[in-house]
């Protein structure tokens, strides 16, 4: 079995995921507060990737960061390079799967701290931020750690968006996904069930480590 | 020196009517006493700063903490109060001794920060307690390290909401003891909000009745309890 697809899916992933981590978590603090203007809409928006078609988000890939884009040029004068079709591309494709599922889960966290230890913070001295940092963000913890891992799981096996966006390029883009897809269209089954087996045991092993992290959060 | 409170606030109440209330908060233990939904709480909270009112005046001293009509509003983590509220709200994710911690000037070095946040549970009588999770701790013990929280801070102010209401007798006398204990040596003010006739009586010297948004009496507790006027304040 050739393990680099597999590998390469990993490397993207934990790069995707721990950006989704960052953002998702920025995003769900932001979801929570109730007088954000525009707050459904920004949800809508953030969530859309877990019902479009894999091919319409990656058209709204290449459009916004093809090699004709203003974005997509601006990259490739700063670093050579393009970002589509290339394991840049790929990740950005993961972290689009992945982001949804930080977000929900963080928003769903932070909603779920009791306001009343916030005001507590602040009524001893705790700036809003200071107040965020070590209270909200560590009662929502368990919660933001659970959609981080689901996050993994989904950018780990991101195929139709990593097709679209980043091509199928072995070495460079070419992830598990698209290596199983490929050797099962060439008839080589016996290359595709290593690869099949792990995956399957990851995306089983993370949800069941979710459904107990927020099993024990429940019960905190 | 002892500073005193004044709080001029009008604010919208959830029950229909409005708040309208203007307040002198003298050094020692002042009642907020008052059947449910009279505003004692949103009055409670606009002084802290944690509500903001439509319009009035909440001065500390010579600091202005609230004017509606200058454009004033210092932030709550900047208003050097203490806040214990009914469900105390100990951080879960802290021990005790953290807790206390917490709300400590930050500018002191953190062997000092902790010294005295052991200290101040020394003095409440739960240093036992130190590296104990809220959820493990008593309802007697919360209570202590809660008020060892809102001590440690220094404040020149001391809001209690309903926060002895649902202990027995004698855990309320005792922690009532404390606060009075405290309050007398740092000679500042502290308002006690009760709907609780036992504990109005276990804990103020004086009082601020309050109805549907207005203050309807002030004066001295034994005085306005006599005849019993807020029966239906009791539980």
């Amino acid at each position: 079995m050739d393990y680099l697809p597999l590998l390469l899916s990993f490397r993207i992933a934990i790069v995707a995921t721990l950006l989704a981590a960052v953002l998702g978590t920025l995003l769900g603090a932001l979801l929570r507060s109730p007088r954000l203007f525009g707050r459904d809409l920004l949800d809508a928006l953030i969530t859309a990737p877990i019902v479009l078609p894999p091919t319409v988000l990656g058209y709204y890939v290449l459009v916004a960061l093809g090699r004709s884009s203003r974005i997509g040029q601006a990259y490739e004068a700063l670093t050579g390079s393009s970002i589509v079709f290339t394991t840049t591309g790929a990740t950005i494709a993961a972290f689009i799967g992945a982001l949804p599922m930080v977000v929900k889960s963080a928003r769903a966290a932070f909603e779920g701290v009791d306001r009343v230890y916030v005001e507590a913070a602040r009524t001893l001295g705790a700036s809003p931020l200071r107040a965020f940092v070590t209270v909200e963000l560590p009662l929502a913890a368990r919660g933001i750690i659970a959609g981080t891992m689901l996050g993994f799981a989904r950018s780990l096996g991101d195929f139709g968006v990593t097709l679209m966006v980043a091509g199928d390029i072995p070495g460079e883009t070419q992830t598990a996904a698209l290596a199983i897809y490929d050797a099962i269209q060439a008839g080589r089954e016996r290359d595709a069930l290593g690869m099949i087996l792990i995956l399957s045991a990851v995306a089983i092993g993370l949800l069941y480590a979710v459904t107990k992290l927020t099993r024990s959060s429940g019960e905190r | 020196m002892s500073a005193e409170l004044k709080a001029t606030l009008s604010a919208a109440l959830p029950g229909g009517f409005d708040l309208e209330v203007s307040l002198e908060v003298p050094s020692g233990i002042t009642v907020l006493f008052g059947p449910s939904g009279a505003g004692k709480s949103t009055t409670l909270r606009a002084i802290a700063g944690l509500e903001r009112p439509a319009r009035g005046v909440v001065t500390m001293g010579e600091t202005t903490w609230f004017d509606g009509a200058r454009g004033i509003d210092i932030p709550v983590h900047q208003r050097a109060l203490a806040y214990v509220f009914q469900s105390l709200a100990l951080f879960p994710h802290l021990s005790a001794q953290d807790n206390v911690e917490y709300g400590i000037d930050r500018r002191l070095p953190q062997a000092e920060r902790r010294k005295l946040a052991l200290d101040f549970l020394t003095r409440m009588r739960v240093a036992h307690v130190a590296d104990r999770r809220p959820r493990t701790l008593s309802g007697g013990e919360a209570q202590r390290v809660a008020l060892a929280r809102a001590f440690a801070r220094g404040p020149k102010l001391v809001l209690l909401d309903e926060a002895f209401s649902a202990m027995d007798r004698e855990l309320r006398r005792e922690l009532g003891e404390e606060v009075r204990r405290y309050v007398d040596d740092a000679k500042i003010p502290a308002i006690v909000v009760t709907h609780h006739r036992m504990e109005a009586h276990a804990l103020g010297d004086r009082m601020i009745m309050m109805r549907a948004g207005r203050v309807e009496a002030v004066g001295a507790v034994a005085e306005l309890l006599k005849d019993g006027p807020h029966r239906e304040g009791e539980r």
